[in-house]
């Protein structure tokens, strides 16, 4: 994950430390109040989630559609759209911690100019396009070299919109069998590298 | 928990992770009876421990977040680097942070189970460079009580002979795992550069014991471990010792501060039941502080008295001073010839199989290294469970999306290789924690105020480790980008998470805390067993030599609860 840049550990201290002083002054319990994080001793076995989300609905049909074009189905899995990650990407950006909330308005922002160019460019909704329309339009934002001066910041709302996607569908059970990640199970002995992968490092 | 109490005990003990944990065991075998106070809530990891759980089940694919900063997952509760209601300080330009976790086992529960002996040059590190203290005791005296604390715990690893890396008798050690492919890929690599990569120690079982079962090569053990594999107070120090009937534990109970009779023996402690907010009195004939080397120091600065007006066992100054963390330095790295590898297996046990113990000592013996203290490699990759960070590295395969993305995010799983330095520290005169003046927590318990600098030894064994890296990840065939400017190459203090030293021990009341059984100079029936009776801070994790010498003083104690002494 990205860190937080000096700033954001900053204006987190001072969040922190005020939490602080008032719990100083008025003895109260408490020091997240200020947000609905899931807290310091959340149930660990349902891994519930206590903040509302923030995406409207044609927002969460729009970042289907993205997910679609970025992580198509194929043979060895499904589309990030089809797993769910859409409503990831909404349970992340609603979420009240720094980095999360940091990525809300980039994200958000990605997701109505995609509206909006398509209206402008196509008079459809983004996600009427054919595929040769939204992949016209990703083409843009995709590659920083050739994206226009004025669309600069939507490039790297992209990629960061890609960096979530790509996050949140390869921790899936589908993602994980897409790369081929064969651990957590239980296993009776650790038998090492097999011969292959011997082979394969000179070894 | 609060038991029915008794009116009074043999022994009281503050904290209930490595050091008060290990007290209790042993105490209370030997028919002590034991009141034992944790700050945090009970904690069972048989019920509690997430095992198999993939990021996709918990919030935010269990990225570290402020309230979890090791992730969702961690095997830390109410903790971190804050925690709820209990702030800390940082003097002007420190910038320290401070790892607690508020639970019964305190942070034995999440640890990394990296259990290395200190060697003989360890305790006399004066002896060798001029630098710092030795500590009152050798490597002799420490020994038998390595040898039993593995034998209990369960520690896998191998014997290699190695200078200053102690062996451990025939069949204490339990068989290493196998190593993965790129361990033995950066073995091969290394040994051209002189660099040793062994079997790592770690309290891991592969075989069981004890009613424990053996590890069965899944779920990090970063969150516990539900089967017991590995060491963990809660599984295999405190439930031995509540059977012999001699402990009782009271959790949720905040000590503030060490109870003293008019002769200037402690007679219990006064805690803060969290639930009511209640100031309770508890007695005892000895008291234990254990409650992590900071925690206890804070505890004696704020057991001020007529007779110890600057802190309780303060005569000589040193409780709170000679802090000390372990040196860190972290670099990755791509490695191309582990793109695209065939699929396996490679979970094993929670981290690292190998590491490169320090190979330095002649270099510094001879004067050829610009640092005088040597450090470890800690290191991993591979194809460890994905994680959000699949998507950081969909970022560095530059732009693309669609199946092209797909066939990159393939090939490039599973191809990094990270590096862990971590090293030793000497102490200094401006790393040190004292009352802060004004600040206190919701207790009103006046709270902790760190000061916090490294010194040129570390900056420089810092740079070291990066130079090290790049030259490892260069020899795999990956692009290093190493950071030499010390300054950003080190890590902050108390990110290591192995602050010690704050209560040291020493052969000299007036330049230390505490005699060589963790016994206080000046308060004959107070001990102080964690990390704050280190003399030195070796790179070798500090746990497993926590464990020893709380053992090697519960002894001691014993044989003065025969001769009435205490």
């Amino acid at each position: 994950m990205r860190k937080l840049s000096r700033k954001e550990t900053l204006q987190w201290m001072l969040v922190a430390s005020a939490g602080m002083t008032a719990l100083d002054a008025a003895g109260q319990s408490g020091f997240y109040q200020d947000y609905k994080g899931y807290g310091a001793d959340p149930n660990l076995i349902k891994g519930e989630i206590p903040w509302d989300l923030v995406m409207t609905k044609e927002q969460l049909e729009t970042a289907h559609t993205l997910c679609e074009i970025m992580i198509p189905k194929d043979d060895h899995s499904p589309s990030a759209s089809d797993v769910g990650v859409p409503e990831f990407i909404n349970e992340w950006i609603s979420a009240p911690y720094p980095e999360q909330a940091n990525h809300k308005k980039p994200v958000l922002e990605l997701l109505d100019w995609l509206e909006k160019i398509s209206e402008e460019k196509f008079h459809l909704k983004f996600t009427a396009l054919s595929q040769s329309q939204k992949e016209e339009l990703c083409d843009m934002i995709c590659y920083p070299e050739k994206t226009p001066q004025e669309w600069k910041a939507h490039s790297s709302q992209f990629a960061l919109f890609r960096r979530l996607t790509g996050g949140a569908f390869y921790t899936t059970p589908e993602g994980m069998k897409d790369l081929k990640y064969m651990g957590n199970v239980p296993q009776l002995k650790f038998e090492g590298p097999p011969p292959e992968v011997l082979r394969k490092l000179g070894l | 928990m609060s038991p029915k109490l008794n009116a009074e005990y043999d022994c009281i003990i503050v904290g209930s992770g490595a050091a008060g944990g290990m007290a209790a065991y042993n105490l209370t075998k030997a028919g002590v009876k034991v009141l034992m106070l944790e700050a945090g809530r009970d904690y069972d990891p048989v019920k509690e421990t997430p095992m198999f759980q993939n990021n996709s089940n918990a919030p935010l694919r269990g990225v570290s977040t402020p309230d979890k900063p090791f992730g969702y997952y961690d095997a830390t509760v109410d903790g971190g680097w804050t925690v709820p209601n209990e702030p800390y300080t940082q003097a002007e330009g420190t910038d320290f942070q401070w790892w607690r976790a508020r639970m019964l086992g305190g942070r034995t529960n999440h640890w990394g189970r990296i259990s290395l002996r200190f060697g003989e040059y360890d305790f006399k590190p004066f002896d060798r460079d001029g630098l710092g203290v030795n500590w009152p005791i050798t490597y002799q005296d420490v020994k038998p009580y390595y040898d039993k604390v593995e034998e209990l715990i369960g520690v896998f690893g191998s014997n290699e002979g190695l200078e200053n890396t102690p062996d451990s008798p025939d069949g204490v050690l339990h068989e290493p795992p196998k190593p993965r492919g790129y361990e033995l890929l950066v073995k091969k690599h290394c040994a051209k550069l002189g660099i040793p990569v062994v079997p790592i120690h770690k309290a891991i079982l592969t075989r069981p014991i004890n009613g424990r079962s053996a590890c069965f090569y899944a779920t990090p053990c970063g969150r516990g471990c539900s089967i017991k594999a590995n060491f963990q107070s809660t599984t295999v120090l405190i439930p031995p010792a509540l059977e012999t009937g001699n402990l009782d534990i009271i959790t949720n109970a905040m000590v503030r501060s060490v109870s003293l009779d008019k002769s200037g023996k402690a007679t219990g402690v006064y805690y803060v039941d969290k639930l009511t907010g209640q100031d309770v009195h508890v007695k005892a004939r000895t008291v234990i502080l254990g409650a992590s080397s900071c925690s206890s120091a804070r505890i004696l600065l704020n057991s001020k008295s007529t007779l110890f007006p600057d802190g309780l066992a303060n005569g000589s100054g040193q409780v709170g001073k000679n802090l000390m963390d372990s040196v860190g330095s972290n670099l990755g790295g791509h490695i191309p010839i582990m793109e695209d590898m065939p699929p396996h297996n490679e979970d094993g046990v929670g981290g690292e199989h190998m590491y490169m113990p320090w190979w330095g000592y002649k270099m510094q013996a001879a004067k050829k290294l610009d640092f005088p203290r040597g450090y470890h490699v800690e290191f991993g990759g591979g194809r460890r469970m994905p994680s959000m960070g699949e998507g950081m590295g969909l970022a560095s395969v530059g732009g693309t999306y669609g199946l092209k993305l797909k066939e990159e995010a393939r090939r490039h799983y599973g191809a990094n290789i990270g590096f862990a330095g971590r090293g030793e520290m000497i102490p200094n005169k401006d790393c040190y924690c004292e009352i802060d003046p004004s600040v206190k927590d919701k207790w009103g318990i006046p709270v902790l105020r760190f000061h916090w600098k490294w010194h040129e030894h570390e900056l420089k064994q810092a740079v070291h480790m990066q130079k090290t890296f790049a030259e490892i990840i260069d020899s795999l065939g990956g692009k290093a980008k190493p950071q030499l400017d010390p300054q950003k190459a080190i890590m902050k203090g108390g990110a290591i998470i192995h602050e010690v030293g704050t209560t040291r021990m020493g052969s000299d009341a007036k330049e230390s805390v505490l005699n060589q059984y963790c016994q206080s100079w000046e308060v004959k029936n107070l001990f102080v067993m964690d990390g704050g009776s280190f003399a030195s801070n070796p790179d070798k994790n500090p746990t497993l030599t926590i464990l020893a010498l709380a053992w090697r003083s519960t002894d001691y104690m014993i044989q003065a609860f025969k001769r009435k002494e205490l």
